[in-house]
């Protein structure tokens, strides 16, 4: 008994280090920024108020929180659909045994490496609309006739911004998938084979049944990732035109150090915050009873 | 000497990670000003963004040092003016340290009310002298006062002006354009006669970003509006939409300017017009330096420039731009920080760092008149007039804010999501909620 207490005492001195790191980089500061958002605060007006909620619901009559809210939806949902549906095909050509798998393993990996600045100012420069190879490659197939205007249209800057973060992120889905597919027993699909079952029953009926857990967990990585976009749309767009790219992360950028509102801006990354939340909550339930059950 | 770069990147990422800090540090108890060390050896920071012009701070910093035994430099740079967002962040964080770091910074002019409004920066008055103030362009002593106190001191001077193709010009005998129209009418005849399907007629930056607020400001100016009066907001008047119908009509009527301006910052539009791609280019006054560049430009000695075009009822415009300098107010050497704001302001300096071609403009008058100057770079030498009567934007603490608001409802209408009125309509109801 002695002895027990002992060792779980050792144990819990032990998780001392990791949870003051979790506090001090993550929980505190989050809690600071909820603390902020029930402030009236801003840089040119000394002093800060408590106002409660009503950051919270100027949000909610702000056309501008509603516009970079359904950006944002629409940026997570077509990007993650995309990564998730391109990856999965990528991993299951890849488990897939060829001479020099290795090297393509290797070579899919290569725009998840580069830094998304860099490859956001390079896919920029593709979709220039004065010298971009990708008008110059369209007009040569004769696919168009005049140069788009890429990122100065309203409904197509976004799609370009999705398109270059599915480039990026799909190798990353790629790989998750992969190492799920790596799990499942290749005896599976022998005794299946022996059954008669063809290639399509064997994805349905194996494949993807074992595969969820896996799928769920970099689902939800993407979601929580996808939804804090920030760098592609910033460096390509600045949130124009016309706020047609505006995403929560760079209108919450502006507000808290353009318009130096800290206040309001702290509740922008509050509502982020609680969502997310939200989101993950949703999933790992989701998942708990998933593994349960196995 | 020392050199610290900050790159955009580490300013963003750097922003973005500390948003809850700088909040927090907002929060916390403001510092009494330090006492000034006088034994021993002082050590300042100097922050200033790296100009479109030749480098030269590095230089005179270490003459700033021979001249000034026991004081040491330690520069940081920051990234180029197009980057203004970086740069604001960068400082909105480190003077909100209020650990006395960067003792000297430069600002966009449009930041001053807001930093000397929070009491960021240290208020000049028991430095400077009516004849220290005398020596520079009134309009600028001016932007550089808030509630009453000088709380910058200038350090450069810019505006917009329009530059064309002289050769183009000449060739189908035309004049450079004093009105919108004449602009409109030679950019399309060059064009059509010119037969080149690359050659834009009139490129100006329509991104939505600070730099599309400048250019509206020209556009405003030149139909005889203004933004604000005084405190009563006048951008959705008669004026104001006579301004933003031309924009729009550049694009979608006239079809001189190409739809690509929506997505031009300065060098995106800069670019294609020093490559032989465009007829007139609104621009910074960098522009010339490498028009005239051959490394830059393959339209050396073709391109001239000239006031913008106006309406009738206007007057051409320029808008005021330009970096000037602020010591932060928690600065614990600050004699010594206006020592060195004194130096780099100087007429020595100000003529030395503007003789080569697309250095940056100087703040003081009489630098405009020396000889040197005349001989080594006579289209500085040629802009006196221009700066003398360019216009600022709204000055006001929450400028940031209205900037904003501005650039949103502009990129509206510029993308056709919005009529002229409404968004300026718009516009003016959040401008009112922000100033009210």
């Amino acid at each position: 008994m002695q002895r027990q207490v002992g060792a779980q005492g050792f144990a819990f001195a032990l998780l001392i280090p990791a949870f003051v790191l979790i506090v001090g980089v993550a929980l505190w500061p989050a809690a600071q920024t909820m603390w902020m958002s029930l402030h009236k605060a801003s840089m040119i007006m000394p002093g800060t108020e408590f106002i409660g909620l009503q950051n919270y619901q100027k949000q909610l009559g702000d056309p501008r929180f509603w516009n970079a809210w359904r950006n944002t939806a629409y940026f997570t949902v077509a990007s993650v659909a995309l990564e998730t549906l391109i990856g999965l095909i990528i991993a299951l050509v890849l488990s897939q045994e060829f001479p020099l798998r290795g090297w393509v393993r290797a070579a899919v990996l290569v725009p998840w490496a580069i830094p998304t600045v860099v490859s956001s100012r390079l896919w920029g420069l593709i979709f220039n609309t004065d010298f971009g190879l990708a008008n110059y490659l369209l007009r040569s197939a004769g696919i168009i006739q005049t140069d788009r205007n890429w990122l100065g249209e309203v409904g197509v800057a976004l799609n370009v911004t999705v398109l270059v973060d599915v480039w990026k992120t799909t190798p990353f889905m790629a790989l998750l998938i992969m190492a799920g597919l790596s799990t499942i027993p290749g005896d599976l699909y022998e005794a299946a084979r022996v059954d008669g079952a063809n290639m399509l029953q064997r994805f349905f009926q194996i494949t993807v049944p074992l595969l969820l857990p896996v799928l769920l967990v970099s689902v939800m990585l993407r979601l929580l990732d996808a939804f804090r976009v920030f760098d592609v749309i910033y460096v390509m767009t600045g949130g124009g035109p016309a706020d047609s790219t505006e995403v929560m992360s760079t209108f919450t950028y502006k507000i808290l150090f353009s318009a130096t509102q800290f206040g309001f801006g702290s509740s922008l990354a509050g509502s982020m915050f609680i969502t997310l939340l939200a989101v993950s909550i949703v999933f790992l339930y989701a998942l708990r009873n998933r593994l349960e059950v196995e | 000497m020392t050199l610290t770069r900050i790159s955009r990147r580490t300013i963003v990422k750097a922003g973005v990670g500390a948003a809850v800090g700088t909040t927090a540090l907002h929060l916390g108890a403001r510092r009494a000003p330090a006492v000034i060390r006088r034994q021993g050896e002082v050590k300042l920071t100097f922050a200033a963004i790296k100009t479109f012009g030749p480098d030269y701070i590095a230089e005179i910093l270490g003459q700033f040092e021979e001249e000034n035994p026991g004081i040491t430099v330690e520069y940081i740079e920051l990234p180029t003016p197009n980057n203004s967002t970086e740069v604001h962040t960068y400082l909105v964080n480190s003077l909100n340290a209020r650990n006395g770091e960067p003792d000297v910074f430069t600002q966009d002019c449009i930041w001053i009310p807001e930093f000397g409004g929070a009491g960021l920066a240290l208020p000049l008055d028991d430095f400077v002298t009516d004849d220290d103030k005398a020596a520079y362009f009134p309009g600028l002593i001016e932007n550089c006062t808030w509630d009453g106190k000088i709380v910058a001191w200038p350090w450069m001077v810019d505006g917009g002006f329009m530059f064309y193709r002289k050769d183009l010009l000449d060739k189908y005998s035309l004049e450079a354009p004093t009105s919108w129209d004449e602009l409109i009418s030679s950019a399309q005849q060059v064009v059509e006669g010119e037969g080149n399907p690359d050659l834009a007629g009139f490129l100006w930056q329509g991104k939505q970003a600070e730099v599309l607020v400048c250019n509206w400001v020209e556009f405003l100016g030149s139909a005889g509006g203004s933004t604000l009066d005084g405190t009563t907001v006048t951008i959705n008047n008669e004026a104001g939409a006579k301004a933003l119908q031309l924009m729009v009509d550049l694009i979608y009527e006239a079809r001189v300017t190409p739809e690509a301006v929506l997505t031009y910052d300065e060098e995106p539009s800069r670019i294609p017009f020093t490559s032989g791609n465009a007829v007139f280019l609104r621009n910074w006054s960098y522009t010339y330096g490498l028009a005239q560049d051959a490394a830059e430009s393959s339209v050396v000695d073709k391109v001239a420039y000239a006031p913008l075009p106006h309406f009738e009822e206007g007057r051409s415009t320029s808008c005021l731009g330009g970096y000037q300098y602020g010591i932060n107010a928690s600065s614990k050497n600050p004699e010594a920080a206006y020592k060195l704001v004194q130096f780099l302001s100087s007429e020595e300096i100000q003529l030395k760092s503007s003789l080569s071609p697309g250095s940056s403009s100087p703040t003081r008058i009489a630098v405009y008149d020396a000889p040197e100057l005349k001989e080594a770079n006579p289209f500085m030498a040629s802009l006196k007039d221009i700066f003398t009567g360019s216009t600022p934007r709204p000055i006001h603490p929450a400028y940031p804010q209205m900037s904003l608001a501005m650039q949103s409802g502009l990129s509206s209408a510029l993308a056709n999501q919005m009529g002229v009125q409404e968004a300026l309509d718009s516009i003016a109801q959040q401008l009112t909620d922000i100033i009210g």
